[in-house]
């Protein structure tokens, strides 16, 4: 049935015969770990395509839906944690792979003669998955990728005689907004992927037309290994192990929520993903007129320094030993590369230059004297709240008044008013913090513990939000948010007569409608007060399966293939020698 | 011989090489011809409506009378403005140092690579959290990768209510220059 099958697709179309040339391959020194690192590439870049893929059936690229259709995604779709786990941590893993397998062929000296076209493609590819890292990273049009773009695209401006045409093209107009983001989104799932397969068949074609270089010492060379099976099983070996840490990754390491863009903060500290910290890092190290040196003048030495690679370098000679001047000037490089991704990583410029430094709005915040002049005016009261220094909580109230039969204490949420967009948006505690610090602490206290008294209250304190009150909290994140909105968005009244002075009780400020404070960052607070209260803001709903159990039963399944796949090579390798013993008999 | 072996007979074979390869580049250079003429309005599409250049009308921000003197002031307006087919209010914020009469508003905008710097009330300083350029409270740029001070709206203050042209401009560049 199958011979039948076999043949007449093999009469209409050369199914063999592409089999052939795709497996048949001598390996000069036998299959290598080593030489696993581009196919392991390719492999990534396969599920890459895939899980984007996936992605689309739920994503959105617009500005006011791509951050809630991503959120929805993580955390109400089964599995669909694992699709974008997957793609996000598998496309740090392509640099790190493309890394890996760059650094393989330098060592190698595959550069060389015959094979300088092989490394250009090559080089041409570590570009494009560098832009696809690039334009990625805008798509969830959260605050590290809005503002990652920002700048990224600002740098790009600054090209002599043609940023402004560079940057205004990118950004489909002189600001970041739509436009943007449509044209990051169709080069990211499009444009790019459609020229890398594109190079990546010239790479593929290229590296066969003089096959694999194999080792530099002439008589290690002499042994040949086959393409299949034994380059295919160490090529899946390894795979599979980096198949595997991915899922761990997107398991037991979920990409972090940096909550949705919000183009007038000024709290959020921007960096770029960590292939690009390098630069990040080196362009602080130029200044004024020196500056185009880092933004312009650095990545692009390092670009002609892999394309001229092939042509500085025209000794036959392989062996990195005897090659030390390549190998030095690499490995300085490299040095460089790692160190100043590291302290790119750990700098903080705003908070570490000055560690007493005051937010912006701290410096707004009304003065002692003003809080003194704002309590003998009445009217101002409910304006804005008299304003504590930071960690009286604890304060004893000694003004508690007696609540009359049938008044409540508290406004219950429901009469407060209707939650905000805020409500719907997953935002980034420790960010929260931060405007929470800047904004709520004077009247909820240090991490919102309370004790900040309020005269003429019936609760005689304003509320602590750590712990927040019974009515408001939930287990559910959409509840506990949608219920912090509303007294965030509306503002809040606390009842009671009026102190002995005659001073109504203060009041909450309704920080969404009057726009004090954006959505995006009441999200943040609302995720820092969640925090607090031990709710996880980007709890996953809908798992599928719980990430860890899922790990563990990949884990399950991986140990098992790869148990087959051992008994598969014993069995082959066995059968090998036995026929080679037989055949030095005859 | 010799002389007849120099000059170039003219075969039919020859004359058939000839014909065909002014054929071949004939019609790669019709083909080419035809393409461009294709791409030229298609990256036109992408480029031209990109360099549109914004020009920023007065909108008025809030008054100023009561502002202390010397001390930054973040402040915030709306303005409706269209992103392409999006027409929407746009929350805009400006910083504001009043000098007696003399008020200046500067753009929120790090005329570096187009961060939001902030206020440092304590050093009396802006600072930028993205690369740590400094500022000084009249936007001269005290250290830092900034290759020039902080850009200033063109402002207007009538009755005590300041009014501000919100524009952006190139980034990273010494010179000023609008976008």
């Amino acid at each position: 049935m199958f011979a039948k099958l076999d043949k007449w697709i093999n009469d209409r179309w050369p199914l063999k015969e592409i089999w052939k040339s795709a497996t048949e391959e001598e390996i000069p020194g036998g299959a290598s770990y080593a030489y696993a690192f581009g196919s392991a590439t390719l492999s990534l870049f396969i599920l890459q395509i895939v899980t984007g893929i996936w992605q689309m059936f739920y994503y959105v690229p617009t500005t006011d839906h791509a951050y809630q259709s991503l959120s929805y995604l993580r955390l109400s779709v089964p599995f669909g944690w694992l699709v974008h786990g997957l793609h996000y941590w598998g496309a740090s893993a392509m640099v790190v792979l493309l890394a890996v397998h760059l650094s393989r062929t330098f060592v190698w000296g595959a550069y060389k003669k015959p094979r300088e076209l092989t490394w250009l493609i090559g080089v041409f590819l570590l570009l494009f998955t560098l832009a696809m890292s690039f334009t990625g990273a805008a798509l969830p049009w959260d605050e590290t990728g809005y503002w990652a773009s920002e700048v990224g695209t600002s740098i790009a401006g600054t090209i002599p005689v043609i940023g402004t045409f560079a940057e205004q093209v990118l950004r489909g107009g002189a600001q970041m907004g739509q436009l943007t983001l449509s044209r990051f989104f169709i080069l990211h799932v499009a444009v790019l992927p459609a020229i890398l397969l594109g190079f990546i068949a010239l790479h593929v074609v290229a590296f066969r037309q003089k096959g694999s270089i194999g080792p530099w010492e002439e008589s290690k060379r002499k042994r040949a290994g086959q393409f299949w099976p034994d380059q295919i099983f160490k090529d899946a070996l390894v795979f599979s192990v980096i198949l595997l840490v991915l899922i761990g990754l997107a398991a037991f390491l979920a990409p972090p929520f940096s909550g949705p863009a919000d183009p007038i903060d000024t709290t959020f500290q921007p960096k770029p993903e960590w292939n690009f910290l390098f630069l990040y890092q080196a362009i602080k190290a130029f200044q004024g007129p020196w500056e185009p040196v880092g933004t312009i003048g650095i990545p692009t030495a390092l670009i002609v320094l892999l394309f001229g690679l092939p042509f500085f370098d025209k000794r036959r000679e392989r062996n990195p030993l005897k090659r030390p001047l390549a190998m030095s000037v690499a490995a300085i490089l490299a040095v460089g590369v790692i160190t100043l991704t590291i302290t790119g990583y750990y700098s903080h410029p705003n908070l570490q230059a000055n560690p007493k430094n005051k937010t912006e709005a701290q410096s707004r915040a009304p003065s002692t004297d003003a809080a003194v002049s704002q309590g003998s005016n009445q009217k101002s009261a409910s304006i804005l709240p008299v304003v504590y220094p930071a960690g009286t909580s604890g304060v004893q109230d000694t003004n508690q008044i007696a609540l009359p039969p049938g008044v409540s204490a508290i406004q219950p949420p429901a009469e407060v008013g209707e939650p905000g967009a805020a409500a719907d948006m997953i935002g980034n505690a420790g960010h929260g913090k931060k405007l929470f610090d800047a904004n709520c602490i004077s009247c909820h206290g240090k991490d919102g513990r309370g004790g900040i008294p309020n005269p003429g209250s019936y609760l005689g304190t304003i509320p602590a939000l750590n712990p927040v009150r019974s009515d408001i909290f939930s287990r559910d994140p959409a509840v506990f948010s949608g219920n912090l909105d509303r007294f965030i968005q509306n503002g809040a009244q606390a009842p009671g007569p009026s102190s002995s002075t005659g001073m109504p009780p203060m009041s909450m400020v309704a920080y969404g409608k009057t726009q004090s404070l954006t959505q995006p960052e009441i999200s943040n607070i609302i995720a820092y007060i969640m925090h607090v209260n031990g709710v996880n803001r980007a709890h996953i709903d809908d798992a599928g399966v719980a990430p860890k159990t899922f790990f563990f039963f990949s884990l399950a399944v991986f140990i098992v293939l790869w148990l087959i796949l051992g008994a598969f090579r014993l069995v082959s390798v066995r059968r090998r020698t036995l026929l080679a013993e037989e055949s030095k008999e005859r | 011989m010799n002389k007849k072996e120099n000059i170039e007979p003219r075969t039919p074979e020859k004359h058939e090489q000839t014909r065909r390869a002014f054929l071949k580049m004939g019609t790669g250079a019709v083909a080419s011809f035809a393409g461009l003429i294709f791409a030229v309005p298609f990256l036109d599409s992408l480029i031209s409506q990109s360099m549109r250049v914004k020009i920023g009308k007065f909108v008025k921000v809030g008054p100023v009378l009561f502002l202390p003197d010397g001390v930054p002031e973040k402040m915030f307006f709306d303005e409706r403005d269209e992103d392409a087919y999006i027409d929407e209010v746009e929350r805009r914020d400006v910083w504001v140092v009043k000098n007696g009469d003399d008020v200046t508003a500067f753009s929120p905008v790090c005329p570096h690579l187009g961060c939001r710097y902030n206020w440092n009330a304590e050093d009396q300083h802006f600072v930028c959290p993205c690369h740590g350029s400094v500022f000084a409270k009249d936007g001269k740029v005290l250290h830092g990768p900034a290759p020039r001070g902080l850009d200033k709206f063109p402002t207007k203050v009538s009755n005590g209510f300041l009014s501000v042209k919100w524009e952006r401009f190139k980034l990273g560049v010494s010179k000023r220059e609008l976008v």
